[in-house]
C-alpha cells in the first residue's frame, strides 16, 4: 500500500522547516516531513525530544515558531477558526492516558463529539457509538466510567471516541506507552487492522520498536529537533547507522 | 517585582476574557441545562450545611458583640435592627460568597485543573467542542444562581441566631427582637418589592457567586505541571476570589449606599 501511495505522492500532512521552542528550551529545529494519504508513519526518538509537540502542531494545538505545518494543503498556524473545526472534525486524536471525562461514561465519551458537533438523532448516535466500541473490542462498556476500565480499555475507548466521527487522518500520542506487552501487541494490531480497513492516514508518535514494526509504513528518528533516517521499518531497524544503532540498543532485544 | 505586576495584570486579564466569553455565551444556558442543574447540586445542596451552621454563628457573633456593647446604653433593644441590617447588607452575601470560594472555587479549580493536566481540555478542543460552553458556563451560571439562593438561607438563620442571644443574654424579648428586625427591612425600592437591604444583599451575592467561579475556572483551566500544578491553581483560586469577593464588596456597597 505504501509503495503505491508514494509514487502519487498524495501529500496530506506537510512539516517545512518547523521551528518551535518553549523559553530557552528548543524542541524542534528545522523539522521536515512529508505524510502521505493513506500511509501510517511513526515518529520515533528517546522521551522529551519533541515527538508529541511535532503531533500537537498538526491538529492546531500548537503554532510553529517559524516554519509550516500544513493538512491537506491548508497551514494550521493562518487556518481560520470554521475552517480548522471543518478540517479537525476529519481528524481523529488518540491521547497518551486517554483523556477520558471522568465525569462521563465511556460510552458518553465516545458520543462526546456527535453529541457537540452534529445534530445526529440520539438513537443514531447511540448505534454509531456501540458500532465503533465494538470495533475497539470493548462493546459492553458502554455504561461505564473510565475509573472502572483498565489502562488498555482505555485506550480503546480513546480510539472510538476518536474514531466516531469517521475521520481520514488518526493521530496517535503514544498509543502504547504505560501498557503491558501482551496488551501493547493487541493495540498495535488493531492499529494496524483500522488502518487496512477505514484507508486512514495515521500519524503515530511512538517509542516502542514493536508498534512501529506493526503499524508502521515509513518511520523517521526525531532527534536534535530534526527527522532523520526515514526509511521503512526493515531498513530503519537493520540501519548500521551509530545514532540509530545506539537509540533502538535495549529496544530491539 | 515588574514580572509580579505584569503576572497580576495577565491573570487579571485573563479572568476577564473568560468573564466576557462566558456572558457571550449565555444564550446557550437553556442548552446546557443538565450541566447547569448537575453544577447546582454540586454548589448549592452540598454546601447548604455549612452555610445554615456559620450563619447561625455568625449572627450570634453580631448580636454579642454590639449587644453587650449597646446593654451599657441602656439600647440593646436595637439589637435586631443591627443584626438584621449586618447579615443582609454585608456578612450573609460576604460569609456565603467566602464559604463557597473555599469550598465550590476550590473544587472548580482542582476539576478543571486536573482536566487540564490530563489533556481533557486538550481532548475537547481537537474535538472542537467549546470549552467556555461545555465546562465553564455551567459552573458560573450554578455559582451565580445559587450564592443569592444560600445567602437568603444565610440571612435568615443568622437573624435567627441573633434572636437566640438576644433572649437568652441580652433579655431582649422574641417579639421586641423581631419587630426590631422587620422594622429596620421596611426601605421598599421600586422596582422590588424587597427591602432594598435584603435586595442590594442578593445582587451582591449573584455577583460574587459569578466572579468567584470566573476566578476559580480561569486557575483550573490554567494549571499546569501535574499535581503540583492542580494544587498551586486551587491555592491561586481560593486566594483571589476571596480578595476579588472584598473588592468587589467595596464598590457593590459604595454604589447602592453612598447616598
Amino acid at each position: 500500500m505504501s509503495a503505491s501511495v508514494q509514487t502519487k505522492r498524495d501529500v496530506i500532512i506537510r512539516y517545512e522547516d518547523v521551528h518551535k521552542a518553549f523559553g530557552p528550551k528548543v524542541v524542534l529545529a528545522g523539522f521536515n516531513l512529508e505524510v502521505y494519504r493513506g500511509e501510517a508513519f511513526a515518529i520515533m526518538g528517546p522521551s522529551g525530544t519533541g515527538k508529541s509537540v511535532a503531533l500537537r502542531h498538526v491538529i492546531g494545538l500548537l503554532k510553529p515558531d517559524r516554519g509550516v505545518v500544513s493538512v491537506d494543503g491548508r497551514n494550521m498556524a493562518t487556518i481560520a477558526r470554521e475552517e480548522l473545526r471543518e478540517l479537525r472534525s476529519r481528524m481523529g486524536y488518540v491521547f497518551q492516558e486517554a483523556a477520558l471525562l471522568n465525569w462521563l461514561t465511556a460510552g458518553e465519551n465516545v458520543a462526546l463529539p456527535l453529541r457537540e458537533t452534529t445534530r445526529m438523532p440520539d438513537a443514531e448516535i447511540r448505534e454509531k457509538v456501540n458500532a465503533k466500541l465494538a470495533l475497539v473490542q470493548v462493546p459492553d462498556v458502554y455504561n461505564k466510567m473510565p475509573n472502572e476500565l483498565s489502562g488498555g480499555m482505555r485506550k480503546r475507548v480513546g480510539l472510538a471516541r476518536a474514531l466516531v466521527t469517521d475521520p481520514e487522518i488518526i493521530l496517535y500520542d503514544e498509543p502504547t506507552a504505560g501498557l503491558d506487552p501482551e496488551i501493547s501487541s493487541s493495540i498495535n494490531h488493531l492499529m494496524r487492522d483500522l488502518a487496512q480497513q477505514l484507508h486512514v492516514t495515521s500519524l503515530i508518535v511512538t517509542h516502542h520498536i514493536g508498534c512501529v514494526r506493526t503499524t508502521a509504513d515509513r518511520v523517521g528518528l526525531l532527534d536534535g529537533g530534526k527527522l532523520n533516517f526515514v526509511s521503512s521499518p526493515q531498513e530503519f531497524i537493520g540501519s548500521a547507522e551509530p545514532r540509530l544503532v545506539r537509540f533502538l540498543g535495549d529496544k530491539l532485544d | 517585582m515588574s514580572s509580579m505586576l505584569s503576572r497580576f495584570f495577565a491573570d487579571v486579564g485573563f479572568q476577564l476574557t473568560l468573564a466576557v466569553q462566558v456572558a457571550a455565551r449565555a444564550g446557550s444556558s437553556w442548552r446546557r441545562r443538565s450541566l447547569i442543574a448537575d453544577q447546582l447540586f454540586q454548589s448549592g445542596i452540598k454546601v447548604v450545611h455549612v452555610v445554615l451552621l456559620v450563619g447561625l454563628f455568625i449572627g450570634m457573633i453580631v448580636a454579642l458583640q454590639t449587644g453587650l456593647e449597646l446593654s451599657r446604653f441602656g439600647q440593646q433593644d436595637q439589637i435586631g435592627t443591627i443584626v438584621a441590617l449586618s447579615m443582609c447588607r454585608e456578612m450573609g452575601p460576604f460569609i456565603t460568597a467566602t464559604i463557597l470560594a473555599a469550598t465550590v472555587g476550590s473544587a472548580l479549580a482542582a476539576e478543571l485543573g486536573t482536566m487540564a493536566v490530563s489533556e481533557e481540555l486538550a481532548a475537547l478542543e481537537v474535538m472542537s467542542i467549546d470549552r467556555i460552553s461545555f465546562l465553564v458556563l455551567p459552573r458560573v451560571l450554578a455559582a451565580a444562581i445559587v450564592c443569592p439562593m444560600l445567602t437568603v438561607l444565610c440571612d435568615a438563620i443568622g437573624i435567627v441566631g441573633g434572636g437566640l442571644i438576644a433572649q437568652s443574654q441580652l433579655n431582649v424579648g422574641m417579639s421586641l427582637y423581631y419587630d426590631s428586625v422587620l422594622e429596620s427591612l421596611n426601605d421598599r425600592g421600586l422596582p422590588f418589592e424587597l427591602p432594598k437591604d435584603v435586595y442590594t444583599g442578593l445582587f451582591k451575592s449573584f455577583v460574587f457567586g459569578g466572579v468567584l467561579a470566573v476566578i476559580s475556572c480561569a486557575a483550573g483551566v490554567q494549571a499546569t505541571s501535574g499535581a503540583m500544578g492542580v494544587g498551586n491553581a486551587t491555592r491561586k483560586a481560593v486566594r483571589d476570589s476571596i480578595i476579588a469577593i472584598i473588592v468587589t464588596n467595596y464598590f457593590l456597597s459604595w454604589m447602592f449606599f453612598n447616598t
